[in-house]
């Protein structure tokens, strides 16, 4: 493929030139080097991560992305409650269209847990 | 599989924006916006850009996303313009996200980097008000030298990411970052932060002060719980100081200065065991 752009550098038409499973290769490498600079600790937990994340079937992408998304939210509010924050307080910073969607999102909570 | 690349403005789901005449799949696609077209991702839509998958967005192009993209092991190049504007941009995985010099990113609506995704910012990054940028679960975002970040909105910090400022990083009037759940943030030598604005550096959060650290006299600095911030340097601190966490000051050179570099404290020569004693 010709250059697009002269404004774009040959390591970036390089990129474009690649197959996605060389990109893939390239990428995984990269990370491999940062868990590489970890503690055994981090590097554990942050592998442990990263299995799950490669384990979930294509189709349940964007199911993940929101679980992650209320997971982070849930693990801090958690955090912060454990620590002696009143949740109650949490609760009242909130505007009556947050309070509506976290109502809302409460009860479907229950109700999707509910046999 | 495919290299679709823009040929007018347009809608990203409209066949006649490319070249191939269809509209583009992310799972199998790769995807270019060329100079001087618009692309739109409209509202409402979501796709997601699939493991060694690119799109790039080519200087003098401007890709805006209305509706939620997410790209997974994968990359994105911006040369020109990307906006996240609608629902989400969501990079996570071993994606990359780079923004070149001269080229913007702009957050109006949401943006993550997570599960060990990196974002290397070379050119603008803005996140306005009432946008949120959120990295949590081992992401790093690394603010080369000649790049810049400004926040009129929320940035979250959490969860064990990493952030590398190596050049101005601006968290202007009504913005705030926070720092919470074991993050380390690294200011290096050529880094600045700026504060006009809200920094949190609480519950496990360090702070590794090498560069600039300044807060302007609107600005707030709240260092609470078990937050740590070591300065190498000096710090500068011209507004409000909070918290119940930990300044360091690991260098008898190092001075607390106010933001127009007047001592605030005058430290007593005996190295390591002086009393500070205010100017």
């Amino acid at each position: 493929m010709p250059p697009l752009n002269p404004d774009i550098p040959p390591e970036v038409q390089d990129r474009l030139n690649r197959t996605p499973v060389q990109r893939k290769a390239d990428l995984e490498a990269k990370r491999q080097a940062r868990l590489d600079a970890m503690t055994p600790e981090e590097r554990a937990a942050a592998q442990a991560h990263i299995d799950r994340v490669d384990a979930i079937p294509d189709e349940k992408r964007p199911a993940f992305v929101q679980g992650a998304r209320l997971a982070v939210t849930a693990k801090t509010i958690k955090a912060r409650v454990d620590g002696g924050m009143d949740l109650r307080d949490v609760l009242d910073q909130l505007d009556a269209e947050e309070t509506a969607a976290v109502d809302w999102l409460a009860d479907q909570v229950t109700a999707a847990r509910t046999p | 599989m495919a290299v679709f690349t823009s040929i007018q403005t347009g809608s990203w789901h409209s066949a006649a924006t490319w070249d191939q005449g269809a509209i583009p799949n992310l799972n199998v696609d790769d995807v270019v916006v060329a100079p001087g077209h618009e692309v739109t991702f409209g509202a409402g839509q979501y796709a997601s850009l699939s493991p060694g998958r690119l799109i790039l967005v080519v200087a003098g192009g401007t890709l805006r996303i209305q509706g939620a993209l997410e790209a997974y092991n994968s990359e994105i190049h911006i040369f020109g313009t990307l906006t996240s504007e609608g629902d989400y941009l969501y990079v996570w995985g071993s994606a990359e996200l780079t923004v070149y010099p001269g080229a913007a990113l702009t957050v109006t609506s949401g943006f993550y980097l997570a599960y060990s995704a990196t974002a290397s910012i070379q050119g603008q990054m803005t996140i306005e008000s009432g946008a949120l940028a959120d990295l949590f679960n081992y992401p790093a975002l690394t603010l080369e030298v000649g790049g810049t970040i400004q926040t009129y909105g929320t940035c979250y910090i959490e969860w064990n990411s990493q952030a590398v400022i190596r050049d101005d990083f601006s968290i202007e009037d009504g913005g705030t970052v926070s720092l919470f759940d074991f993050p380390v943030v690294t200011i290096e030598s050529s880094g600045a932060v700026f504060v006009y604005g809200t920094i949190n550096v609480a519950w496990d959060a360090r702070c590794e002060v090498f560069g600039y650290l300044g807060v302007a006299s609107a600005g707030l600095l709240s260092v609470t719980s078990t937050g740590l911030i070591n300065v190498y340097k000096d710090i500068r601190l011209g507004g409000r100081l909070t918290g119940g966490g930990k300044i360091v000051m690991l260098r008898r050179e190092g001075r607390i200065l106010d933001f127009n570099e007047n001592s605030v404290f005058v430290l007593d020569r005996a190295y390591g065991h002086s009393k500070a004693l205010a100017a």
